[in-house]
């Protein structure tokens, strides 16, 4: 039982540096601190397993959030034509590479990104959520609606123009200010 | 008994499998309450092998104080990236 | 007697927990695997906590253990509701309305 403990460990660690998003990291971290309190009871040392249980799994979390908060969260919406969302929508090569570009934007920039397939229509992700990009994909064309308020929309349009890797056709949708 | 031990060691090595692949962050989170809960009944059974009352003591933090980093981080998602 | 019967209880909550940990795998989106998990995997907690009770008989010991059954009956739907209504508002969907 101590050496699969120990295992997991390894693998926890491992995949808390490696990751990109700095939220996974954070879980990561919480089974990391699950699987030492346990090495800590089959050694003989209950005391210090109660001590890491309450430091590990609660102080550490809310203080990781609390520094999380610097980051702006990117938030990006991919919308679909018409297939059921399920796991095969997020772990499927056709939209791989496209998703990949736009994670290294948001990494370069100290962004924090998230991505969320919907089935509404534009209009009602307008009216109904907060959003940063919308992105369409039409006949292979890339089609991305940029929020208003959208300061980062200078970086993203040089970016997207010096990526080699980035082989679509895109358009950026015009962005209809209201004049109040 | 040993069986016992054994199989509840395989599963919460399976929920950690899905923390580990799971494609959306809320599966992960899923997979972290599941290792939890796993945790606390492994913790039980080795008090109650072993006759020792104070290890409950250990199992009573998790259960009190384990739930605290699912709800701040599935708070910290869902008003993006305040609390 | 009362020990046969204990980790007899004790093999029955094991087999939900299991049940539980297949319906992880078993499903495609995140609501379905939530609901499954959650129920099934209760159950099997409070199953095994009532045997390691029965099996301890009536003692200290059987004390501490019901007080963490009464926190964990409270608690762990809690979280999973926390968790679902993350993922709904965040903007999870799946299929139609």
């Amino acid at each position: 039982m101590l050496e699969i403990a120990l295992i997991l460990l390894l693998i926890t660690s491992v995949a808390a540096i490696q990751t990109r998003y700095l939220r996974h990291a954070v879980i990561y971290l919480g089974l990391f601190s699950l699987a030492i309190a346990f090495v800590y009871l089959l050694y003989h040392a209950p005391d210090v397993a109660i001590a890491e249980a309450v430091i590990g799994s609660t102080i550490a979390t809310i203080l990781y959030l609390v520094a999380l908060q610097k980051y702006k969260i990117f938030t990006i919406y991919y919308r679909l034509q018409d297939e059921e969302i399920g796991d095969s929508t997020y772990l499927s090569h056709s939209k791989q590479d496209l998703i990949k570009v736009l994670e290294k934007f948001c990494t370069k920039q100290e962004l924090e990104a998230q991505i969320i397939y919907s089935k509404e229509t534009i209009e009602a992700i307008k009216a109904n959520h907060q959003y940063a990009l919308i992105i369409e994909e039409i006949k292979g064309v890339v089609r991305i609606t940029v929020h208003p308020e959208n300061y980062k929309l200078d970086a993203l349009t040089a970016f997207l123009e010096n990526e080699r890797r980035f082989k679509h056709a895109y358009a950026i949708l015009p962005v209809e200010e209201d004049l109040l | 008994m040993t069986i016992i031990f054994v199989v509840i060691v395989i599963l919460m090595l399976l929920s950690a499998l899905r923390i580990l692949i799971g494609p959306t962050l809320w599966d992960r989170l899923l997979g972290l309450n599941l290792v939890t809960s796993k945790l606390i009944m492994l913790i039980i059974l080795v008090a109650s092998v072993t006759q020792q009352t104070f290890i409950l003591d250990l199992a009573l933090g998790f259960a009190l104080l384990g739930f605290m980093g699912v709800i701040f981080i599935s708070l910290y998602v869902q008003r993006k990236g305040r609390f | 007697m009362q020990e046969t019967i204990g980790t007899l209880i004790i093999i029955i909550g094991v087999v939900f927990v299991a049940i539980g940990v297949i319906g992880i795998y078993r499903f495609d989106n995140f609501y379905a695997r939530a609901l499954v998990s959650s129920k099934v995997d209760t159950v099997g907690y409070l199953t095994l906590m009532i045997g390691v009770m029965i099996k301890n008989g009536f003692s200290f010991f059987s004390l501490k253990v019901f007080v963490i059954l009464v926190i964990t009956m409270i608690i762990n739907p809690l979280i999973t509701h926390s968790m679902v209504r993350s993922a709904h508002i965040s903007g999870y969907k799946i299929g139609k309305e």
